[in-house]
């Protein structure tokens, strides 16, 4: 009888257990279980452009959003290097028309990837007055709802 | 032995010549479609559609402020250019025509164009012109104002291109990859 009060003690060890390693057994790469989000940015290329101080011209940025968590994200911002304004914006293609609108919160479900990717979501660099030329980085810096930012550098390439 | 060798040799040719004719990637259109030529202005001063009669021109409608689909379609012509051997790619103009007049003047769409390729030709029209040209080329365009200030431009994707006789034949819509425009310019340079 006297095992029960040490059992219920081991149990009680075992819930008051530090929480912020919930993977310590598990498989590492497996998504979190605790109510937060976990955003990765992945692959983050730039359009090479040749803007000048005198003839400023527009870029964007590209990427893969990747939520481990198991919350959801909201991108409410980003901003490259170098570059005076940035914006997100969303193109869609209606009937062969193309639309390219302002988003201003894009949402990253829990478990899942979001991609900014051409004729899709992408973040528009506007005011490049410098050449970004292939083989470059750039730091990108995205901000989240949250308060939290997530950086990465973004490699200028061109897609082909 | 002899005697049947010939008649096998010609059913042989007859045969690799009679092969599967080729299917465009774009939209064929047959017959070809009317294009009223037009004159806009580039950089270097007037230049009209007729300008190009001989060649195989490239038509694109674009604009400068674009940052998405705009800079990846001229990307995806440059490269199927880059990808034709430089006697077929010299037989191919591309032109861009500004959709955007208010932001985009002549030296602005000319230098835009030419950092996709040097030979890139950025035309640029008043709004009603371009308008003209538009509808003449079934291409949607519409300014749209932005909440925050500024304006973008909607329009067609869809990237046109005229047969040495300055008729329309095939449409490429947005996303069609380098390598398969390549083979239709290859196509169109050996058919006329």
């Amino acid at each position: 009888m006297r095992f029960a009060p040490l059992l219920l003690l081991a149990l009680l060890a075992a819930a008051c257990a530090p929480n912020d390693a919930p993977n310590a057994t598990a498989d590492p790469s497996a998504p979190r279980t605790d109510g937060v989000a976990e955003v990765h940015v992945e692959d983050a290329w730039v359009r090479p452009v040749r803007g000048t101080p005198t003839a400023p011209t527009n870029s964007a940025a590209y990427f893969t959003l990747r939520n481990r968590g198991d919350a959801r994200a909201h991108l409410v911002a980003a901003s490259v290097e170098g570059v005076e304004i940035t914006e997100i914006h969303e193109t869609t293609m209606d009937d062969g028309v193309m639309r390219m609108r302002p988003a201003e919160r894009v949402e990253v479900p829990p478990g899942e990837e979001v991609a900014f990717q051409p004729a899709g979501l992408h973040v528009m660099l506007l005011g490049v007055r410098q050449e970004l030329a292939e083989g470059d980085t750039l730091g990108l810096t995205l901000r989240f709802e949250d308060g939290t930012t997530h950086t990465a550098q973004a490699l200028v390439r061109s897609p082909f | 032995m002899l005697r049947s060798f010939f008649p096998l040799l010609a059913v042989l040719v007859l045969a690799a010549g009679c092969s599967d004719p080729y299917e465009p990637h774009g939209t064929l259109l047959e017959p070809p479609l009317a294009a009223p030529d037009f004159e806009l202005v580039s950089a270097e001063g007037p230049v009209a559609k007729s300008d190009f009669e001989g060649q195989i021109v490239v038509l694109s409608f674009g604009f400068a402020a674009c940052p998405d689909v705009c800079p990846d379609t001229m990307r995806r012509i440059a490269r199927a250019l880059e990808i034709l051997e430089p006697e077929e790619a010299r037989q191919v103009q591309v032109l861009l025509v500004s959709v955007d007049p208010r932001r985009d003047d002549a030296a602005l769409i000319s230098r835009y164009a030419a950092v996709f390729d040097p030979t890139f030709i950025g035309l640029r029209g008043e709004p009603a012109e371009i308008d003209r040209v538009a509808s003449d080329y079934n291409i949607h365009r519409a300014e749209v104002e932005l909440p925050g200030g500024g304006h973008t431009v909607d329009h067609t994707s869809a990237v046109t291109v005229l047969d040495r006789r300055g008729q329309r034949v095939l449409i490429w819509s947005y996303g069609t990859a380098p390598e398969a425009m390549a083979e239709d310019l290859r196509f169109l340079i050996r058919r006329s």
